[in-house]
């Protein structure tokens, strides 16, 4: 595995940000171990519903909080009480926001010390997103919002979950530059234009091509990252959707990938047929996804590119998701840097300026 | 030793020593422009060394070659005094030269 210091992002190993990490429909009040950031930690959802993300060791004697099935803590249902979750070893409990709120046994019933770490979660449209901060402090933007989850025109997804893939972020991100590969690996036709906007925490990516299974005309995509692990992508096309992809870092050079479209393709009179459309149609687009994942998934790092004419701004891309290696007060000179918009030409709005003879 | 001046995407202005001999991206990039990306090492196919020479000095650095010219006016942030600065090898004639550097996508 390529390694993020192979790369020279910056000063840390892991990006801050938002970044999905659970399917929403599968967390319940069984707690649960998950693994990002090379940290284990455990995901559960309180009797209200809240969905709770604790380090997996308890602060006591490192006994993990999920990794049970044979104590009777487990075994009598007392371990999600409320919000709170008792720790299956000594019966210590804990608030979702990590402190100790009662030793069974013991006349100190919250020792100060005994705190255990709470990470900020969200959770929206079937997601659940969860805040990565090397500095600790709170969010500093919001997970993009999803109207359309709630519209009663558009069939909501079922995520597609594609698994670990031993191949750094960086190499997905590149992605989002990369005008030559879409028709290549995506099938895609005659480029209307293709363009890049730098704005802030977000990069985006505004394009329209013919494309062989997911339009009969020209589709226009316009695709942005808010930050560094979160894509979606607004397409035309038959249908109106909106895809979703989300990767986040399990172990330095690895992450693990979800997939899903939303697609405005309700239908009030035959309810199923709009969900059987959506189905398929996010199955077509789950497999154009899996057109760069082979890539990904067998290529080799790509610490300096051999760039031409015709590639996408990949420096300017790179320079950008530097910023989440680093300090805030490091990423906003980055952001100041790199905010802007480029074209990339050869495309039918924005040709190759004519040889000069 | 030539006194290049060089003005980063910042629009800080900070003048840098070079030496004669060397094409001016690798003074750049010795004097750690990370902006250039000199991608190509060279090979005048990115226009990942692209800068902007000062016009009082374009006379002194002279016209772009054939393929300079069809690689670097590909680019969105091409113009009339872009040169590709893995192009230009350094004489005594720039002491002194002024450029800024371009956005290299």
């Amino acid at each position: 595995m390529a390694r993020t210091e192979e790369y020279a992002l910056g000063e840390y190993t892991f990006p801050r940000g938002w970044f999905m990490i659970a399917d929403a429909t599968e967390v319940n009040q069984t707690p649960q171990a998950i693994r990002y950031f090379a940290q284990d930690m455990v995901i559960y959802r309180g009797e209200s519903g809240r969905v709770v993300v604790i380090d997996a060791y308890c602060p006591h004697m490192g006994a993990h909080f999920a990794k049970n099935t044979s104590s009777y803590v487990v075994l009598d249902g007392e371990q999600v009480q409320g919000d709170s979750i008792r720790c299956p070893f000594h019966g210590w409990k804990f608030s979702p926001e990590g402190n100790c709120e009662e030793v069974p046994y013991s006349p100190v019933s919250n020792p100060p010390n005994a705190c255990v770490k709470s990470w900020p979660v969200v959770e929206r449209a079937g997601c659940v997103f969860l805040w990565h901060d090397p500095e600790g402090e709170q969010p500093d933007y919001d997970v993009p919002v999803l109207p359309e989850w709630d519209d009663a025109n558009w069939v909501q997804w079922k995520i597609d979950h594609l698994g670990e893939i031993d191949c750094h972020p960086i190499e997905l991100v590149d992605n989002i530059a990369d005008k030559a590969h879409l028709t290549p690996i995506h099938g895609s036709s005659e480029a209307q234009y293709f363009e890049n906007v730098f704005d802030g925490h977000i990069v985006i990516q505004d394009f329209a091509a013919g494309h062989r299974t997911l339009a009969s005309e020209v589709l226009t995509n316009y695709t942005w990252y808010t930050g560094p692990g979160i894509l979606m992508s607004r397409m035309g096309g038959d249908y109106e959707s909106i895809i979703q992809i989300c990767h986040t870092p399990v172990e330095d050079g690895q992450v693990r990938v979800w997939h899903a479209l939303l697609v405005k393709s309700a239908d009030a009179s035959n309810p199923d047929k709009g969900i059987a459309y959506a189905r398929e149609y996010q199955e077509v687009s789950r497999l154009a996804l899996m057109q760069d994942y082979e890539i990904w998934a067998n290529k080799n790092p790509c610490f300096q590119l051999l760039k031409v004419i015709g590639d996408g701004p990949f420096g300017q891309v790179r320079r950008w998701y530097k910023q989440f290696y680093d300090p805030r007060e490091e990423a906003l000179k980055i952001q100041e840097k790199c905010n802007g918009r480029i074209v990339t030409k050869g495309t039918v709005r924005d040709p190759w300026p004519e040889k000069k003879s | 030793m030539p006194t290049l001046n060089v003005i980063n995407l910042a629009g800080e202005q900070s003048s840098i020593q070079a030496e004669v001999g060397q094409t001016l991206m690798e003074a750049l990039r010795d004097n750690d422009f990370d902006e250039i990306e000199a991608a190509y090492g060279g090979g005048r196919a990115c226009a990942a060394c692209h800068v902007y020479i000062y016009h009082s000095w374009l006379e002194k650095v002279g016209a772009r070659g054939i393929e300079e010219e069809m690689v670097v006016s590909c680019v969105d942030s091409f113009q009339e005094n872009s040169r590709l600065s893995c192009q230009l090898a350094l004489t005594e004639q720039h002491y002194g030269l002024v450029l800024s550097i371009a956005n290299q996508d």
